[in-house]
């Protein structure tokens, strides 16, 4: 009963609701949207590339990518990327590229298609990764009002105080990445060294309590300053613009800019990273 | 030497009318509480002449020698007329007594004119009275939600924070509270605003017309005063709601002197702490105010004030997140009666206001502390020359200490490192001067000048840029963060940069004949204070900027032209009033702005200009058992950023857009009606354009979520419609207010009117896209019970 009394409390304070509505929408011109990555492994020191060249839809029409097929897409003016017959629009690098002290790289798109022709290009700085000094799991018997007692992960690693880094965490517990950004969205997370330069970092990668025998991948990657802000902005634009009295929605933009016409940049951002991976399976 | 001939011929001029009249002054105020009476008449029917009390119920008349009948009136009590022969300068108190229930039509037609007399314009007042008869949102009876429902303010939506006064945003508006600055003026972030209305005397916003005597903020002026306390007896009031209950005590101390003490809390955590799970119990959620004046003659000619408002919110929710905020006030002000012609104050205020936010995650657990200290020194003198002009002139210091953020890791284990964010110091300071000049029973004009100053001083660090604080990456289409060159220290009160800026006032009021005037007003005002927000709503936990090198302050001039009618049965009265504004140095944010913990928001700022321009009208009726208004507003509010130094394309490509406050239009509809001693009811309904937002384009994926893709027009969208209805009825079981119960039915038909109109992916059907739209308050009824004893 009492904690019946509490919940009306909080309903009548936090009456407000949500309700799916049609809202008539102007529909903008097909614009080029470029997922792409260049990773290199702590492990080996090699990169690989992966780029999925896609485009834009109406709102409220298929959520499918519309795969943009056929491009030419080249990093650093010499490593071609191919595009895989068996997933149009993916294009990924058949050989590892090595890592010779580049500070920046570029890479280059040309499409030819109807209504989506052009010449894109990109540039984004490389970031080194510090080491993961520990992996491991724990049992929390603890409960509070959003969690629930069981396994969780934890990663140290220390940040590099003469730098300053950004990272990315993509953590996927049986093969679906964990965090939910806004209900039924997934995603990855991000941080800035600003207010931790030069800590010793301690801290559980997952929210969601796991069982025994859950598998847990996490990934671990430097981003440049562009990359994070990028992450930043979207993360930004899907949570806190919908609020009362929030921030009107903005235009999120790359670092993809068109060599044609400047108004056509595309969408989404080339990214240079450091990628350390950990896997680890719960067991009793 | 021209100096030295004005003063003579003042002199002599003073002198000489000294010798054939004298002067009759003093306070006026309410017999039942001796409380002071602000904008009380005077007059003398037979010389034709006038004077209202001033904002300390104080008023000062020149008469000649010999036997005149004096008239004092005040809306809502009797008359006094008394025969008084003048000999010697004479000081004379005056207590009103309220009109019985029965003659309140008498007395509000009496006082019809006032509206049409009066050289003010762009002026709103809402009785206390009125505002508790008003339905309101559980209950909560909140005069910030109130004067909305007058024409020219609005807000951005329900449950949003502060107000907006012709297009002007919340951060444009000075609120004070017996001469203190309230830097948030809400509760629950927005939901309800911090006036406890049992504690509140009078209140006053202004929105065009701005007198000399106040600055800082170039859009409004809401002024509120607290209860000096009843001085003839003890009493107690209070009220029981739904969200919060209040309680006030004031009385007498000893002679001449009296006490209030309000307070205000509401009920949330005591809720929760009931509950037996420690998941809930934990959690925090509550608000408070606690009002505080004392005041006391100290022989006939002085009277001090103190004055004091706490107010704070808290909430904590699981172990994720916990804020508190609030404001810490205090105003002592001395009242000298130098003669019967001049009074003067000596004020001394000081006002805190800090929040702190606590994000707990495991590992990166943190506090962060923010907080601005102001103290303020002010002195202020009214002379009465004679019944032609009232002068009034002031001086005013502020000094500012600014904390942006102090974040401290909150655990032993947290990663987080202790991180400040630079204090920032700044002096503001103002003279000014001002004479209402009666220059004939038709010409009034009321004209002033102020000079404000300000001044950020040290200790702070000043960074240089290469080519300006933001630079534009033409082929990315983005400003990018300039590149610092160089670095400068300034040390304690060393100047970094001063702005001085002289601002004229000026009103006139031209009376066409007894039921018809029309008025003008200028004003020039600058604002050297900065909320640093890009939301359409601020929140309590938005950081002021202090103006310096990067920051200019905003200016903004104003011109009103209104036509003021009362009916011939003096039952109606019309107020139509035309403004433009337009405003220098306006700062608007680019895309995507980074606004937290930032120490350098020079990079993420455009400047420009903006434009506010509109017409209200507001048809009254104020006598006979159905009273009410209907308010009408066209208005438009619109900025132009076109980029640092004309770099880049600004925001909207240097094209006008629509600012977050701009709405069309807005009108609103308010009736009392007395059904007996015991029932009365009211009833209001509000219709207005919705509020200008970005609507996307088209959508695409990347790393599988589905994002909205918007176009780069700023607020080329708008939210649906905004309209309510509510209705309250007030029973007084023994036919006055000792005891009440207030019935109130927000939202009448339940109207979902959207907050906000968001997109995203449906989390019910893989790969969908929607329209959301969020609603806040739905019908909500309530019953409040109001006691006095």
């Amino acid at each position: 009963m009492r904690e019946i009394i509490s919940c009306l409390f909080i309903l009548i304070v936090f009456v407000s609701c949500e309700t799916v509505v049609q809202v008539d929408l102007e529909d903008g011109p097909r614009r080029l949207v470029s997922e792409s990555y260049l990773e290199f492994s702590e492990i080996t020191g090699e990169g690989s590339a992966r780029v999925f060249l896609t485009r834009t839809s109406p709102f409220y029409g298929d959520s499918a990518p519309v795969p943009v097929s056929g491009a030419q897409v080249i990093i650093n003016e010499s490593h071609i990327l191919i595009e895989d017959p068996d997933s149009l629009g993916f294009y990924v690098s058949h050989y590892p590229i090595p890592y010779l002290g580049e500070t920046s790289f570029v890479l280059d798109i040309q499409v030819e298609l109807d209504g989506l022709d052009g010449h894109w290009t990109a540039t984004d700085q490389y970031s080194s990764l510090p080491p993961i000094d520990d992996f491991y799991y724990f049992y929390n018997n603890s409960q509070s009002l959003f969690q629930d007692p069981g396994y969780f992960v934890n990663v140290m690693f220390t940040d590099p105080i003469e730098d300053v880094n950004f990272y990315h965490f993509s953590v996927e517990i049986n093969d679906s990445l964990s965090f939910e950004l806004t209900p039924g969205t997934k995603r990855s997370s991000i941080l800035k060294d600003e207010f931790i330069n030069g800590q010793d970092l301690h801290f559980p990668v997952n929210d969601i309590p796991l069982e025994s025998g859950d598998r847990l991948k996490f990934t671990m990657s430097s981003l440049s300053k562009y990359a994070y802000d990028y992450y930043f902005n979207l993360y930004t634009l899907l949570t806190e613009t919908s609020g009362v009295g929030a921030a009107s929605p903005f235009p999120l933009q790359g670092n993809i800019s068109s060599m044609n016409d400047n108004f056509d940049n595309a969408l989404g951002i080339f990214q240079v990273r450091s990628t350390s991976i950990r896997e680890i399976t719960i067991e009793d | 030497m021209k100096k030295s001939v004005f003063l003579l011929v003042v002199m002599v001029y003073g002198l000489s009318y000294a010798q054939s009249s004298y002067s009759l002054s003093g306070f006026v105020s309410d017999l039942s509480n001796s409380e002071e009476l602000i904008g009380a008449n005077i007059s003398c029917d037979s010389l034709g002449i006038g004077v209202t009390t001033n904002a300390y119920g104080f008023y000062s008349l020149t008469i000649p020698f010999g036997t005149h009948s004096l008239r004092f009136s005040f809306i809502g009590y009797q008359d006094k007329i008394l025969s008084f022969t003048t000999a010697k300068n004479n000081r004379l108190d005056i207590a009103l007594e309220t009109y019985a229930e029965e003659l309140l039509e008498i007395v509000l037609e009496d006082e019809a004119l006032q509206n049409v007399r009066s050289i003010e314009m762009s002026v709103n007042k809402l009785e206390t009275k009125a505002v508790k008869k008003l339905a309101a949102v559980a209950g909560e009876v909140d005069i910030i939600k109130s004067i909305q429902l007058l024409p020219g303010v609005t807000s951005v939506g329900e449950g949003a924070n502060g107000f907006n006064v012709r297009g002007g945003a919340s951060d444009q508006n000075l609120v004070l509270l017996d001469e203190m600055t309230l830097y948030n003026s809400s509760h629950l972030f927005g939901f309800f605003s911090v006036f406890n209305a049992d504690a509140i005397k009078d209140m006053k916003l202004y929105k065009g017309g701005i007198p000399a005597e106040y600055g800082s903020r170039v859009s409004s002026v809401l002024d509120v005063r607290q209860k000096d306390g009843n001085s003839n007896f003890r009493e107690a009031s209070g009220g029981i709601g739904l969200i919060s209950s209040r309680f006030m005590v004031e009385g007498p101390m000893w002679e001449r002197s009296s006490f209030m003490v309000a307070g205000r809390r509401s009920y949330g955590d005591l809720f929760l702490a009931l509950s037996s799970d420690s998941t809930l119990n934990s959690n925090k959620l509550y608000f408070y105010d606690l009002n505080m004046k004392f005041n006391s003659w100290l022989g006939k000619k002085d009277r001090i004030f103190l004055s004091s408002y706490l107010g704070r919110d808290a909430f904590k929710f699981g172990g994720l997140f916990a804020s508190s905020w609030g404001n810490e006030t205090i105003n002592l002000r001395w009242l000298h009666l130098f003669s019967d012609r001049t009074v003067a104050n000596l004020s001394y205020n000081y006002n805190d206001y800090d929040y702190l936010i606590s994000i707990l995650p495991e590992g990166f657990e943190f506090d962060w502390e923010s907080q601005i200290k102001n103290h303020q020194l002010k002195y202020d003198i009214s002379y009465y020359l004679n019944n032609s002009h009232q002068i009034k002139a002031g001086v005013s210091l502020n000094s500012y200490h600014f904390i942006p953020g102090l974040i401290q890791p909150a655990s032993d284990t947290s990663a987080i490192a202790s991180f400040e964010m630079r204090d920032k110091f700044a002096y503001e300071s103002a003279l000014f001067i001002q004479d209402e000049w009666k220059i004939s029973e038709r010409l009034l004009v009321k004209a002033g000048l102020r000079w404000s100053s300000f001044y950020r001083v040290g200790i702070d660090t000043i960074l240089s840029y290469q080519d300006g604080p933001m630079t534009y990456d033409s082929s990315l289409g983005q400003y990018l963060d300039g590149t610092v060159v160089d670095s400068s220290f300034f040390g304690a009160n060393e100047l970094i940069k001063s702005y001085s800026n002289l601002e004229p006032r000026f009103s006139v009021r031209y009376q066409l004949d007894e039921f018809n005037s029309l008025k003008a007003s200028y004003q020039k005002i600058n604002q050297y204070m900065h909320l640093i927000t890009n939301a359409s709503s601020p929140t309590p936990l938005d950081i002021w900027a202090p103006s310096g090198p990067f920051i200019k302050p905003l200016a903004a001039q104003q011109f009103a032209l209104g036509y003021f009618l009362s009916s011939s049965d003096k039952k109606w009265d019309l107020t139509s009033e035309v403004y433009y504004k337009s405003l220098d140095n306006v700062i608007d944010y680019v895309d995507a702005a980074d606004l937290e913990f930032n120490n350098h928001l020079e990079t993420e700022i455009l400047y420009g200009k903006g434009r506010s321009y509109g017409l209200e009208l507001m048809l009254e009726k104020n006598v006979g058992r159905l009273r009410g208004w209907f308010a009408y507003t066209f208005a438009r509010t619109e900025s132009l950023i076109s980029g640092i130094d004309n770099l880049g394309p600004g925001i909207n490509n240097s094209e006008w857009y629509p600012n977050p406050q701009d709405k069309t239009h807005d009108f609103s509809l308010v009736a009392f009606y007395d059904y007996n001693d015991k029932w009365s009811f009211s009833t209001n309904f509000v219709f207005a354009t919705g509020i200008p937002t970005n609507y996307p384009v088209a959508k695409y994926q990347y790393e599988g979520i589905i994002i909205p893709e918007y176009s780069r027009a700023r607020n080329q969208d708008r939210l649906p419609n905004y309209h309510r209805l509510d209705l309250a009825a007030t029973f007084q079981p023994k036919g006055n207010d000792s005891r009440e119960w207030v019935f109130s039915i927000y939202n009448v038909y339940n109207r979902k009117n959207a907050s906000s109109v968001y997109f995203r992916e449906s989390p019910d059907n893989d790969g969908e896209t929607e329209a959301v739209q969020l609603s806040i308050f739905p019908i909500l009824p309530s019953v409040s019970y109001n006691f006095k004893f």
